[in-house]
């Protein structure tokens, strides 16, 4: 990468990647962008080391600091105190304040007590933590509180906290300083009372809980990823220094994709968390993946958490808003779960989403499909009591989408799976949804929609269920299903088709019977099968030939007389159809599942130079020979797919041609 | 002995440092409003007297790194000035007391989290010397600067400078 710097403040990343218009990096071998860069670890991304979650954990807590070494026994009893500062004459009566009482620490002079609003928000993000370990957290007054809260001047930071550095140089430093128990400064947080985005708004997503989220982060040991500070003045100009993800990561999930402990955005490492409904950022309401990780190495994981059949998203049943998509609508969020049978919900949204149930790994959901307006976006925010965007902002966002090359401003990866957490089933929404399984078995509900079914036979994938099959829905596997007879169709007399015989892997469509499926092809690695049903059938002395992934040929008969129907199913949500070859003559039908582009709206289909049609949807092309032109004869719908057909110009054969 | 010492007129904030005393800096949280700021644009309020402007200007060249300039008004136009941020200075009151205050503000904010930070300081019924001493503060107060330990003397608060 020759230049990464901060898009934020106007920067652009000129990494080739980038360039090209692509809003993931690719790996530095060459390799596909990933929703995680964690099972790359040993590689390199943007130039930088992919490490592993023993990496990452160590990392998070290189300080060695925690509650339960040298800190006054404040853990002994599994039990960490926090408080609130109330008013400066606590501080006064605290380590705050020397022994002789003349001299005070910088906060004590800035200190103002938290509002209601904030009390709230540190206690919901108290919850969040504990959640997480296996300690329990109680509120108590400031002067017996491990871990305190309050307002003051944090020099040019939204706020800081000091980590649990502990006991070990009280004595010195009363002796040189003449401050009692200095190392019970350690834990306690401070929010600067002079910015406005810390006292509104306290909502998940926002700036002010990821900042009390973080802070608590290093309250209980927790680092950054990275050596720096949002004070340092390493250059001594009087100024932070400028932090960027090219210059001060060290390793490449260093972002907000992965931790609440970074200072980088989640683009850096190829997530999408801006919100184009509001023109504003979406921050993280949770501990994320790789702090999950690390603080349940030092504490011990929770495993009491949620332990009963726990729904996540929409219709939430766990218990905190956070995890309710109804309420955090723009959720930025990690999951952990102790255990039950557990469903991840996107069924409220009806763009299209991406459900990964396994550990460790990434979702997708919410955002828009289309940009809006200046004025939609006002009317948006308005409706939030969020102050209007101007039209110097909304062209620092249009010039942003370019830098990112960003097609649509839909959520990437934004919803994740603790790492120990088991989810065991998801359900989609009203778009073209894929849904990914993992290693139990999972019920897996597409709703409306073309959706995938990815499951990963190669591994143990278990005994999964799609709840709602139907024609239009495609089954992805990463390990091709037996086919006996190398004809690319998978037949089933019952609802179950067997992925893998050797561990017992397979797959039951609810409710279908005589299952056929139809390879379409392997695309990274993955075949595609969709049902077989999908597609027209040959009466008479008709054929059918379907195009696939790949790049075929179809030369049809060469009988006039004969009619041959060349199918495209460019509706398919997976892929481009390639670059394929039609012979077609007089009596033929050309079928898509999607319209031709028709500029002009004459009904009449011209190919460019040599024959050359693009066709619509997921892409691909054919080059057609034996005809100049084609006219459009009208659709057919057939168990929900919509059928568009097309003839020669003037031909006799139409959409009564077609049978199914 | 601490309001004795108030009393006294002189306060020390010393901040302890100990050899590695990086491993004892508190850990911050970036402030979005700062982040790529590349100028700040100055203004005073006309309760503001063009005296003090200038000190302010003056000032705050001095304690910033980033250049300063007097405002135009303007600011916030076009994109272009997605690095400035604005920096308004008033005199407010509130009961019985004056305060001199500075909001600092992005001129073309993109993000809720760069909503404006606010500080402000006793302003004395005489000005003179003390005067410049609380433009001092309030910019101190306001621009960002170094870890917030390594500010080892609090301001003096004294009664009073004719």
């Amino acid at each position: 990468m020759t230049e990464l710097s901060d898009i934020s403040g106007g920067y652009v990343c000129h990494c080739p990647s980038c360039a090209s218009g692509l809003t993931h990096h690719g790996f530095d071998d060459g390799g596909p962008a990933a929703a995680s860069l964690d099972p790359k670890a040993g590689g390199s991304y943007a130039s930088k080391p992919i490490w592993d979650v023993n990496q990452i954990d160590a990392n998070l807590n290189r300080t060695g600091y925690n509650w339960g070494k040298n800190n006054y026994g404040e853990l002994n009893d599994g039990v960490l105190n926090y408080g609130f500062w109330l008013n400066k004459e606590e501080l006064a009566n605290s380590y705050y304040v020397n022994v002789a009482g003349t001299s005070a620490l910088n906060e004590y002079f800035s200190f103002s007590a938290f509002t209601s609003g904030q009390v709230a928000l540190a206690q919901r993000s108290i919850q969040l933590w504990d959640d997480l370990i296996a300690i329990s957290f109680q509120q108590t007054k400031s002067g017996s509180a491990d871990i305190t809260f309050g307002n003051a001047d944090t020099g040019g930071a939204q706020a800081y906290a000091y980590l649990p550095f502990g006991s070990t140089d009280d004595a010195e430093i009363l002796k040189d300083y003449g401050f009692e128990d200095y190392g019970r400064l350690g834990g306690d947080v401070w929010i600067d009372g002079g910015v406005a985005s810390n006292f509104s708004p306290l909502t998940a997503s926002y700036y002010a809980q990821t900042t009390m989220v973080h802070e608590l982060g290093h309250a209980i040991g927790l680092s950054h990823p990275g050596d720096y500070n949002a004070t340092d003045d390493d250059d001594g100009d009087g100024v932070p220094d400028p932090i960027t993800y090219a210059n001060d990561a060290f390793y490449a999930q260093d972002s907000r994709q992965y931790t609440i402990m970074s200072y980088f955005d989640a683009y850096e490492t190829g997530a999408q968390h801006i919100d184009f409904k509001l023109l504003n950022f979406a921050y993280a309401a949770t501990p994320l993946i790789h702090d999950i990780a690390a603080i349940q190495k030092i504490y011990g994981a929770d495993m009491t958490t949620r332990t009963g059949d726990t729904v996540y998203g929409f219709n939430a049943t766990a218990g905190n808003s956070v995890y309710d998509f109804s309420v955090n609508t723009r959720p930025i969020v990690a999951i952990w779960d102790a255990g039950g049978n557990d469903t991840l919900d996107f069924s409220g949204w009806n763009t299209p989403s991406i459900i990964d149930l396994n550990q460790g790994a990434f979702s997708s959901g919410g955002g828009v499909e289309e940009f809006l307006t200046l004025e939609e976006v006002n009317a948006n925010r308005a409706a939030a009591g969020l102050a209007a965007r101007t039209q110097a902002a909304y062209d620092y966002y249009e010039d942003l989408k370019s830098q990112l090359g960003l097609k649509n401003g839909l959520f990437t990866d934004n919803v994740s799976i603790a790492y120990g957490a088991v989810i065991e089933n998801a359900i989609g929404g009203g778009g073209n949804d894929r849904l990914i399984g993992n290693e139990v078995a999972n019920r897996l509900t597409g709703n409306a929609g073309r959706d995938i079914f990815e499951i990963h036979s190669d591994a143990k994938s278990g005994a999964d269920t799609i709840t709602d099959w139907t024609r239009g829905d495609v089954l992805a596997t990463t390990k091709a299903i037996a086919d006996n007879n190398g004809d690319g169709i998978i037949t089933s007399r019952t609802s179950t088709v067997t992925l893998d015989a050797s561990d017992g892997d397979k797959v039951t469509l609810t409710g279908v019977t005589n299952i056929a499926l139809r390879l379409m092809g392997n695309v990274d690695g993955m075949f595609y099968y969709e049902d077989a049903r999908v597609r027209p059938i040959a009466t008479g002395s008709q054929r059918v030939y379907e195009s696939s992934f790949g790049n075929d040929t179809m030369a049809g008969r060469s009988t006039a007389s004969a009619t041959d129907i060349f199918f495209f199913d460019t509706a398919n949500p997976v892929a481009g159809l390639g670059t394929d070859r039609v012979t077609f003559t007089k009596n033929d039908l050309l079928v898509t599942t999607t319209k031709l582009a028709d500029g002009n709206g004459d009904g009449r289909i011209t190919f460019g130079a040599n024959g050359h049609l693009d066709l619509p949807g997921m892409g691909g092309s054919v080059t057609m020979t034996g005809t100049t032109a084609l006219e459009f004869d009208g659709t057919v719908t057939n168990n929900g797919i919509q059928y568009y057909v097309y003839s020669n110009v003037g031909s006799t054969v139409g959409t009564a041609a077609l049978h199914f | 002995m601490l309001e004795s010492a108030l009393a006294m007129g002189l306060l020390l904030a010393a901040v302890p440092m100990r050899a590695d005393a990086g491993a004892v800096m508190p850990q911050g949280t970036p402030s979005p409003l700062w982040r790529g700021a590349t100028r700040i644009a100055l203004s005073c309020t006309t309760d503001v007297d063009s005296s003090l402007c200038d000190i302010l200007q003056q000032q705050a060249r001095a304690l910033s790194a980033l250049p300063v300039d007097p405002a135009s008004g303007r600011e916030g136009a076009t994109v272009a000035d997605r690095g400035v941020v604005v920096l308004t200075v008033s005199i407010e009151d509130i009961g019985d007391a004056r305060r001199l205050a500075a909001v600092a503000r992005r001129a073309v904010e993109i993000d809720d989290a760069e909503s404006p930070a606010r500080h402000a300081v006793p302003w004395p019924v005489t000005k003179g010397e003390a005067g410049r001493e609380a433009a001092e503060r309030l910019l101190a107060g306001i621009l960002p600067h170094r870890s917030a330990t390594s500010r080892s003397i609090a301001p003096a608060m004294s009664q009073g400078t004719p």
